[in-house]
């Protein structure tokens, strides 16, 4: 005969609730965890200063077949060098700066090239249509690099070629270039906007403004994270970002209906490290 | 496994996504000032409330006086008031009435809305300051007073629009005194800071030289060669009366008046060789502050009335040295150039203002009284002397030659924004900036 079989009795109900109750407890964790990371988000997000500007210039080239070679072959030139992948950051500090002199430098490597010498449209564009473009040139990548046939094709789809079999960015780093290129857009909209109020050379005052973008770009709300001491310095954090709005649409990969930033004002000249 | 561990499994994966997405990492952006920029302000003219036929030029004349005020601050720039989309004359000069993005279009931060009442004697001011870019009304002044002293309600509201805006202490309402030649004599004038309102202070139709204020600004010494010998006077501003202080055989030159008001150093001649010496202000001998065999000159006081700062050739050329207020821990700080001279220390402490000879010209350099960080502020324009700090420590005014004779200059503390302000015929000579009045 057979012994009774106790755990077919009670095993349902009871694994049941425990899962129930570890399911209830690990919401509760998270939430008190989430929400209490919300309250100290700073410490946690900044990221070392990194020169992403350059991310804007065309993509890496991975590897490079024969033909390819002699379109691409300016490109090697240092631009890249300057570009961090996100991957490589040490630590979890994220400060972006980008630098005007990078603009230029980018436009020299350009100039370079004979391709963009005689597609001049191509100049013209700007940097977000650019990548709107790339984009779309990578959905199509593999069968148009198959029909591409040498000389005679259109310059134009050269640089596609080259663009899609040398790199195929995911779209998430597709996603960070647009980031990239819009938090450079604010960061000199703001800049461009803020005075000092005055010789303040002397000490180092510092406020941080938490910004509120909607996707129009329109600044709707803004708050002070951390405030300086000086009245009238914030007084002018605040001015120049009430001068700044509206500030450029949000990009269009981004789904949700806000951007939350965060802009730290110095009154001396910020130095990265 | 149970059926019903599978929804709470799915929500506990969904919630730990919901988390998840909300917690990405924020942003910061750093952001540095530009260097130089200035804060932008509209002062379109000034609407006329009431008034007689010849009130229309106050319009124009009121708003300029303001204007140039603040641009003499250096830390306002004017907007050009062609470039004026709307006129409050017409629309208005209350916060109902001003439309913000017309004046945030332009490029102002802020802006300043007058009218005024004039009756051919009474002058009635009513000054608005608005935040542009926030779109609100900051502060509100009514003044009222005689014609005669619109210019002086004018620096006040000066005043109170830098204070409000940068929390500095304007120096609208401060005065200058210098030596100015006439006929030949070397006389004590005073003047607003911006070089108006000039008034002959002495007519002893002699030499005086080397005025200096008193921190209450109530009275002024100096010295003058009227009975022959260089004695030191004081004058009572309010009484413009001056009585002789010191009156010793030899030199009684180039007074300083010590921050607490009850003394004054100055250089005596004690034994042949100008020394270093401290009177109160009845003339009677504290202290002998310096004793070498050498020439001591040119006293000044630190704000906070520890040190002394003054020239010396015991080295064998006029170089800036500092001791201790009672003449001990005497230290040399120039070691550059063959002739530094009249030294003058900060409001805020931190640095000298001198004059150094260099290449056959006198130039204005700022050192740390420590002696170091020694900086240029002025060069390639001929002569420029004696320095004196604003009560500030912001502005600096001199004497300069560079356009023939001797005129006097404001500029910032680091030598830029050098402005001519006086425009006599004659020399100006070793002006001294009041404190705050």
């Amino acid at each position: 005969m057979n012994p009774p079989n106790i755990f077919s009795q009670y095993k349902s109900p009871r694994l049941g609730t425990m899962v129930g109750l570890s399911a209830v407890l690990h919401f509760i964790v998270l939430f008190v965890f989430t929400s209490f990371s919300f309250s100290i988000p700073k410490k946690d997000y900044y990221y070392r200063p990194v020169y992403q500007v350059d991310l804007v210039s065309l993509p890496r080239q991975k590897t490079v077949t024969p033909k390819e070679k002699k379109i691409s072959s300016p490109s090697k030139k240092p631009v890249h060098k300057l570009v961090p992948k996100v991957k490589k950051k040490v630590s979890r500090k994220k400060i972006i700066k980008p630098k005007k002199t990078v603009i230029s430098k980018e436009k020299k490597t350009e100039s370079k090239k004979p391709v963009m010498k005689k597609a001049e449209e191509k100049k013209e564009l700007n940097e977000t249509d650019y990548l709107v473009k790339a984009l779309d040139r990578i959905k199509k990548s593999s069968s148009k690099k198959n029909k591409s046939s040498g000389q005679k094709e259109a310059l134009s789809s050269k640089i596609q070629s080259s663009a899609n079999s040398q790199y195929q960015l995911s779209s998430s780093e597709y996603a960070n270039l647009h980031f990239n290129i819009y938090y450079n857009k604010v960061w000199e909209r703001i800049r461009s906007e803020w005075v000092l109020p005055g010789d303040m050379t002397e000490e180092n005052w510092e406020a941080t403004v938490s910004i509120r973008i909607s996707k129009s770009g329109h600044i709707v709300d803004s708050v002070f994270e951390k405030r300086s001491g000086n009245i009238y310095f914030d007084q002018s954090a605040i001015r120049a970002i009430n001068k700044a709005d509206p500030l450029p649409p949000l990009p269009l990969s981004y789904t949700k209906k806000y951007l939350d930033i965060g802009i730290r004002f110095h009154s001396l000249e910020y130095r990265n490290g | 496994m149970d059926k019903r561990i599978f929804p709470v499994l799915i929500l506990l994966i969904l919630s730990t996504l919901f988390f998840a997405k909300l917690s990405q990492p924020k942003v910061y952006l750093d952001i540095d000032p530009t260097v130089g920029r200035k804060i932008p302000i509209a002062i379109p003219f000034f609407k006329i409330l009431q008034g007689v036929s010849d009130s229309y030029k106050y319009q124009e004349l009121i708003p300029r006086i303001l204007s140039n005020d603040l641009e003499l601050s250096g830390y306002f720039k004017v907007i050009d008031p062609l470039s004026f989309l709307e006129d409050p004359r017409v629309v208005g000069i209350t916060l109902d009435r001003i439309n913000f993005k017309s004046w945030a279009t332009v490029g102002s931060e802020f802006l300043i809305t007058g009218g005024f009442t004039y009756d051919a004697k009474d002058l009635f001011l009513e000054l608005r300051l608005f935040d542009v870019a926030q779109g609100k009304f900051m502060m509100g002044k009514r003044y009222r007073g005689e014609i005669r002293d619109m210019r002086k309600m004018v620096h006040r509201f000066a005043d109170e629009v830098v204070y409000k805006i940068t929390g500095k202490v304007g120096i609208f309402c401060t005065k200058i005194v210098y030596v100015g030649s006439r006929s030949g004599n070397k006389e004590i004038f005073a003047m607003d800071f911006d070089g108006h309102n000039i008034k002959q202070l002495t007519n002893n139709k002699s030499i005086s030289l080397s005025p200096t204020w008193s921190p209450d600004g109530k009275k002024i010494a100096y010295t003058s060669y009227m009975e022959g010998n260089p004695d030191l006077f004081i004058m009572d501003l309010k009484r413009k009366k001056s009585l002789k202080i010191s009156y010793r055989k030899g030199l009684n030159i180039s007074p300083a008046w010590s921050p607490d008001n009850f003394y004054l150093a100055l250089t005596l001649s004690v034994n042949t060789y100008p020394e270093i010496c401290i009177i109160d202000t009845n003339g009677k001998m504290k202290k002998r502050l310096t004793n070498s065999w050498s020439n001591d000159v040119s006293p000044c006081w630190s704000p906070c009335g520890k040190k002394i700062a003054f020239v010396s050739n015991r080295s064998g050329s006029p170089q800036i040295y500092t001791m201790d207020a009672d003449g001990n821990n005497i230290k040399r700080i120039t070691f550059e150039g063959n002739y530094n001279a009249s030294p003058s220390w900060s409001p805020t402490g931190d640095k000298i203002a001198f004059s150094s000879l260099e290449n056959g010209n006198f130039d204005i350099f700022t050192i740390r009284p420590d002696g170091t960080d020694l900086r240029r502020l002025t060069g390639f324009s001929g002569n420029n002397e004696s320095p004196s700090w604003a009560p500030d420590g912001y502005h600096i005014v001199f004497s300069s030659n560079r356009d023939g004779k001797y005129h006097l200059y404001i500029m910032l503390a680091n030598g830029t924004k050098q402005v001519k302000i006086t425009k006599g015929e004659e020399n100006e000579l070793s002006p001294a900036w009041s404190p705050t009045l």
